[in-house]
């Protein structure tokens, strides 16, 4: 029963972790739908996580592997260990987690400067920008480059320089606030943080590597729609190419990278209006989305079931 | 609390960065208490110049007995640092700084290609 289960879950980190991204980066249908192609993702960098943390527990817990009780372990490590694949998968299992946990070590400090470089931007946005009159979350920032923003915190706010309010018109300047207040509400920054974190844990995974480099332009594709439906298709194009909305000074994503292309396939989605998802195509993400969380989940209840008892 | 971006410190930065020779804490609280409906203390106006003279925002130099504030950077200087902070985080800043220079005119072109040649002229080699 538990080698169906660890087989179970290790080919559910393989699927997950190591053939879903590429799948996933097929080029063009996640254009027509970047809400459903994010959830995808998410789905997928979740299941991969909870299918990798039941295998390591699988094979550290199980009833004959050392974590089942450490005093046990000490007691009888010889006896039980007879069976060579037992070792073998608490060994694999405990250099996976020793591999995670130097990873975390290294990575959380950097993870820890970007925040502490955030909170200090922040104050020093406090000191140097005015308040816009006209909307109460919006700080004017004396500039030239035209440059907009959003800022994660408490009471999220978006950062506009005098640069860009100059050059904007009313309707492309409202264009503007409401793909930067999307961001804030979809809380894009949080799912920048846990991808970032999952970079850090486990950057050998493919499906890890590829959201790094698709999940940020998605992220402001989502954006985009939210305020292309409220504003307009033209005048969110034209506020784009007028100025960079950057993504935020989420600090974290510098592990990652990205193409330098982000705007290019941003204006190009808004210029020629895309197809909308097939039916198919649409049940097949929903299909995949609920595999890809539930599969590795559903395993784990049976595990921590089996387990509890003994 | 030791927060930077509060009413005080923005009250205090705001007064100090109009004079440029920096003022003693009793000029500055005549400057910063004009006009305001609740006058601040003596001692609230120093204890917050200090915390920024600690947080690197403002000089102290000896002034006869006491001490003036002076702001280490301008307003202006600060503005381009989190303008720059913004642009580096951005995935596309070099497209975005392209864009910014075929908009700006003539005479703002001359003004960035004089201030680019100066830097390079001071750091070669970057």
């Amino acid at each position: 029963m538990f080698l169906v289960v660890a087989a179970g879950l290790i080919v559910s980190v393989v699927a997950l972790g190591c053939v879903a991204g590429p799948v996933l980066d097929r080029p063009g249908w996640p254009v027509a739908n970047p809400a459903i192609a994010i959830a995808c993702w998410i789905a997928a960098l979740s299941g991969t996580f909870a299918g990798l943390t039941g295998a390591v527990a699988v094979a550290l817990l199980r009833s004959p592997a050392p974590g089942h009780g450490l005093l046990e372990w000490l007691h009888d490590c010889v006896h039980a260990h007879r069976h060579s694949g037992v070792a073998l998968a608490a060994g694999v299992g405990a250099v996976t987690l020793f591999a995670c946990a130097v990873r975390l070590a290294r990575g959380l400090p950097r993870l820890w400067r970007a925040m502490t470089h955030r909170r200090r931007h922040r104050q020093m946005l406090g000191l140097i920008a005015r308040e816009d009159g006209e909307h109460a979350d919006v700080l004017v920032l004396e500039h030239p480059v035209p440059v907009a923003y959003c800022l994660p915190s408490r009471r999220g706010c978006i950062v506009i320089s005098t640069g860009a309010r100059d050059r904007l018109t009313a309707a492309q300047l409202k264009a503007v606030l409401a793909h930067e207040r999307a961001h804030l509400r979809q809380r894009h920054h949080a799912l920048l943080l846990l991808l970032d974190l999952a970079y850090v844990l486990l950057p050998w995974l493919p499906t890890v590597r590829r959201a790094g480099a698709s999940l940020p332009l998605l992220l402001e594709m989502a954006a985009d729609d939210v305020a292309a439906r409220r504003c307009g298709r033209p005048a969110l194009a034209g506020a784009l190419r007028k100025l960079a909305i950057a993504p935020g000074a989420a600090g974290a994503l510098a592990a990652t990278g990205s193409d330098g292309r982000t705007l290019t396939r941003r204006l190009a989605r808004l210029d020629v209006p895309a197809r909308r998802l097939s039916r198919a195509r649409r049940t097949a993400a929903w299909a995949f989305f609920t595999c890809a969380i539930g599969a590795p989940f559903a395993v784990i209840t049976v595990v921590v079931g089996l387990l509890l008892p003994c | 609390m030791g927060g930077l971006g509060g009413p005080l410190e923005r009250a205090i930065m705001n007064a100090l960065w109009e004079v440029p020779d920096g003022l003693r804490i009793r000029e500055l609280l005549v400057k910063v208490n004009e006009g305001a409906d609740r006058p601040l203390a003596y001692n609230t106006v120093q204890t917050v110049a200090e915390r920024l003279s600690r947080k690197g925002l403002l000089r102290r130099v000896p002034d006869g007995q006491a001490f003036r504030y002076l702001p280490t950077r301008t307003r202006d200087e600060h503005a381009v640092e989190l303008m720059l902070d913004a642009l580096t985080e951005s995935s596309d800043h070099a497209a975005m700084l392209a864009r910014f220079a075929e908009s700006v005119d003539a005479q703002d072109a001359r003004h960035l290609f004089d201030a680019l040649r100066e830097r390079a002229i001071d750091e070669p080699g970057t």
